[in-house]
Parts: structure tokens; C-alpha cells; sequence
């Protein structure tokens, strides 16, 4: 009995959050792809729709976005580009309406400075659509128009446990 | 409870230790979204809205977590709206100029709640010595109806449900004064609306997570009337009346909205509420739990 108390002793001390610290954890990183590149301007309040975006390295589940918004003034405070994650289950044939803003909270936000110029942005997306998607982006609010050639890039990302 | 062998105990508690280790998991800052969230969490129940800074947050609208009823920031410029905040974990605040500022949640008929039994939550912070109201579906003209939730100026909290008449169906104040103190607190109001029996309309208030009410002897003459009754465009606001007087001057964050009552156990946990998991509302990063081999210990549990 001795031995079997000792065995889970020793086992719990492997199992905590000691041992958790001394865990190797790292990040399995695809490259970065273009999911829009804006070559004609977005004004206030419109959305455009992305092409079909093709994963160099599909199978991540996660990723780090930038969003490059060359503004044609500086944007209203509290304002944002806004992105949602249009999914198509059946293989790139059919895709969610598009034609308005959808209802849901959207998957990317974009806060924006109320500073003239370009502006970088980053955001983590927490899980990755499964399959084809489109983006579905929207100059939200920002009283200002989103200069060419502005774009969204993202390198997907995994987390691992060595 | 059988007298237990000695080594029997010991074993037990390494077991305890072994399950609490492996249950340890790292917690990233997540993006919440409805996904995330825990179905079988007991808050879940009625949850109608979920309005929560989060550390990516920003634009014009602030995002239900649940999917519906978004929230339209109004007047808040430079200064105002999406702000950092200074409590470990938190994502963020929504900061109030106490002028103008506003959120509308809208001109809805959800907002209504006749007859019905709502409650609503949130955590606030302000220094003001003035009348600030942190929600309303009301105007300050008398008779408006509909309902409050509200900080005095000497720093204790009101409630009230409205009729279309001057008077109030149901009014309560805390008797806690340190609601001003520039530190966080939370407060939950349940509203018992009752649009032909005036002895039905009732509230409960919780200060930062226990009941803290005194009543006021209401002399109302008819039952409930939502705001909308009286003025049709009412819209359920955020940090001011819906006529704009009263205005909030601090940060709000962690609004809820239920439709159903809650209970004393349930004010308290939601006052407890931590990020990055609120209380088990958020589920775990899935790729992490993924990682962590509970599993496998669980299988080895069988020693009697």
C-alpha cells in the first residue's frame, strides 16, 4: 500500500503545476497568406467580400491577422473594421448570405486610432474556420474611407505540448 | 462514513492531488464568442445578453456575446467608450464622460417585460457625488413607466419599476453608501412586473453579490407599463434615461440580462466571476484541455 501511496504521490507532483511550468510549449506556425487585398477603396459603413481564401498550410488552429488601412482621414473615435467569417460547408459551393451585415458578433475587430495615415491592426483569431471560407469586412463607423491598396493578412498558427 | 484504513486515506489524498494537478490547465485571453460559452452552466438559463469587454474589443458596437441585441455606442468620443483597465485579467472597460455618453440597446419589444420576471447585472465604478443612472428604460418625465437601476449621489444604489402615472410600483435603495468609491462593485436587480395587480410588482437588489435593499412603500395605482407605452421610441439605455438626463459618469462592463429570476447563490456567483473563465461560463481553451492528460489518470482511479 505503501508503494501504491508513494507511486501516486509521485505521479501527482508530475501532474502539477510545478511540472506544468518546466512543460515546453510551442507555437507550429503556417505562412502567412492574404485573405483580401483591397485594390478598390471601402467607404464608411460598406462591406466587401473577399475571394474564396486558399491556406497555404490548412490544418492550424488558430491565427495572428493584420489588417494595413491606409485611411482618408483620421477615423471617428471608438470606431473599427470589422470582419466575419463567411464558411462554406459543402466544399466552396455555397456560402452565407452576404448581402447586409450579419447578425452575429463579428470574429475579427479591428479598433482603429482616430490618427490620419495608415494604420496596422492585429488581431488573434481563437479558432480558425473549418474548410473554405470567405472574409466579409466592414469599414464600421469610421466616417472615413479606407484607401487602395489596403489588405488583410494572417499566418495561421498552432499551439503545441512538447 | 465508515472508520476508513489509514493507508486508505493517504491514497485517497494523493488521488485528490494527482486529479488537481493534471486538472490544471493553462488559460489563454480568449475572443468570446457564443461558441465558448458553457450550455450547461446555470447562468445560462435565461441569459438573454452578455455585454463584456474584451481585450480585443472596439468600434461602434458593443457585441452580445449571445448573438442578438447589440449595443450602439452614442456620444462617446476621444476619451470615452473602449479604455484600459486597471483589474488583473479584464479586458478592458467602457468609460462614460458622464455627459452625454450613452449605449442603446435599442427600441425593442424585448425590452418590454410585462408580466414577466427579469433581472439585470453588471459591475460599475464611479467617483461622482451626483444622480447617475447605469440603465433605464425610462425618461425623467413623470409617468414614463418602465424601469431603473441607478446610483445617488450619496453613493447608495435605487431600483425602481414605473406605471404610467407619478409614483413608482416598486422602489428600493440599498442601504450600503460606498457605491461612489471609485472601487469596482457589481449589482443585480430581478424586477417582477405585474401589468394589472399593483401588489405584485416587487424587486430584489444585490450589492456586490448579497442582498442589500431597503423598500419604499410605493403608491402606485395601476400595474406595470413599459416605457414604450408612453413613449414609443423608448430604447433600454446604458449610462443615462432615454431622454438623456442623469447621465453616468464612470465605466460599466459585464452587463447581463436574464429573463428569469435569480437567486441569492446565483448574485453571489456572478459577483465572484473571474476572467478568463467567469465561473465555468467560458469553456476551456479546447486545443489545451486537448493537451492535458486527464484521461488517461482517470482510467487508473479504481483503487478501493
Amino acid at each position: 500500500m505503501k508503494r501504491v501511496f508513494l507511486f501516486l504521490v509521485l505521479l501527482s507532483l508530475l501532474a502539477s503545476p510545478l511540472w506544468a511550468a518546466t512543460v515546453t510549449q510551442t507555437q507550429q506556425s503556417g505562412t502567412q497568406d492574404t485573405w483580401h487585398n483591397g485594390a478598390s477603396t471601402l467607404a464608411s459603413n460598406s462591406l466587401v467580400l473577399s475571394n474564396a481564401v486558399t491556406l497555404t498550410n490548412p490544418g492550424h488552429l488558430y491565427a495572428w491577422c493584420t489588417l494595413t488601412v491606409p485611411m482618408s482621414a483620421a477615423p471617428a473615435a471608438n470606431s473599427a473594421v470589422l470582419a466575419w467569417f463567411r464558411v462554406s460547408t459543402d466544399g466552396g459551393t455555397t456560402y452565407p448570405d452576404s448581402a447586409a451585415q450579419p447578425a452575429s458578433s463579428p470574429d475579427m475587430t479591428f479598433p482603429l486610432l482616430a490618427v490620419s495615415g495608415t494604420q496596422v491592426v492585429t488581431f488573434r483569431v481563437d479558432r480558425m474556420p473549418v474548410g473554405f471560407f470567405k472574409v466579409y469586412i466592414k469599414n464600421d463607423n469610421t466616417g472615413a474611407t479606407i484607401n487602395t491598396t489596403w489588405s488583410l493578412k494572417c499566418r495561421t498558427h498552432t499551439l503545441t505540448i512538447n | 462514513m465508515s472508520h476508513a484504513h489509514p493507508h486508505h486515506q493517504l491514497v485517497r489524498i494523493a488521488l485528490v492531488l494527482l486529479l488537481v494537478g493534471f486538472s490544471v490547465t493553462p488559460a489563454g485571453a480568449q475572443y468570446l464568442t457564443q461558441s465558448d460559452l458553457n450550455p450547461q452552466h446555470g447562468l445560462m438559463r435565461g441569459l438573454l445578453a452578455w455585454y463584456l469587454v474584451q481585450p480585443q474589443s472596439g468600434g461602434a458596437t458593443w457585441w452580445n456575446i449571445l448573438g442578438r441585441y447589440h449595443g450602439t455606442l452614442t456620444n462617446m468620443g476621444a476619451g470615452s467608450g473602449w479604455s484600459p483597465t486597471a483589474r488583473a485579467g479584464w479586458g478592458g472597460e467602457m468609460r462614460f464622460d458622464g455627459s452625454n455618453d450613452a449605449i442603446s440597446l435599442g427600441n425593442l419589444p424585448i425590452w418590454d417585460f410585462s408580466d414577466t420576471t427579469f433581472a439585470m447585472a453588471m459591475r460599475f465604478r464611479t467617483t461622482s457625488a451626483t444622480t447617475q443612472t447605469l440603465v433605464a428604460f425610462r425618461t425623467t418625465s413623470p409617468g414614463s413607466g418602465g424601469y431603473f437601476i441607478r446610483v445617488n449621489a450619496g453613493g447608495s444604489l435605487t431600483a425602481r419599476l414605473l406605471f404610467d402615472g407619478a409614483s413608482t410600483l416598486a422602489d428600493y435603495t440599498t442601504a450600503a453608501t460606498s457605491y461612489t468609491n471609485g472601487q469596482w462593485h457589481s449589482v443585480i436587480v430581478v424586477f417582477r412586473t405585474d401589468s394589472t395587480v399593483v401588489a405584485n410588482n416587487d424587486l430584489a437588489m444585490y450589492g456586490d453579490g448579497v442582498v442589500d435593499q431597503v423598500a419604499t412603500t410605493p403608491t402606485a395605482t395601476t400595474g406595470y407599463r413599459p416605457c414604450t407605452v408612453v413613449v414609443p421610441t423608448c430604447a433600454l439605455m446604458l449610462g443615462t434615461t432615454f431622454d438623456g438626463v442623469q447621465p453616468f459618469n464612470g465605466s460599466l462592463d459585464d452587463v447581463w440580462i436574464w429573463t428569469r429570476n435569480i437567486l441569492p447563490a446565483e448574485a453571489l456567483a456572478y459577483h465572484r466571476q473571474t476572467p478568463p473563465e467567469y465561473g465555468g461560463m467560458v469553456l476551456p481553451d479546447v486545443p489545451l484541455a486537448l493537451v492535458v492528460p486527464a484521461p488517461v489518470v482517470k482510467r487508473k482511479v479504481v483503487i478501493q
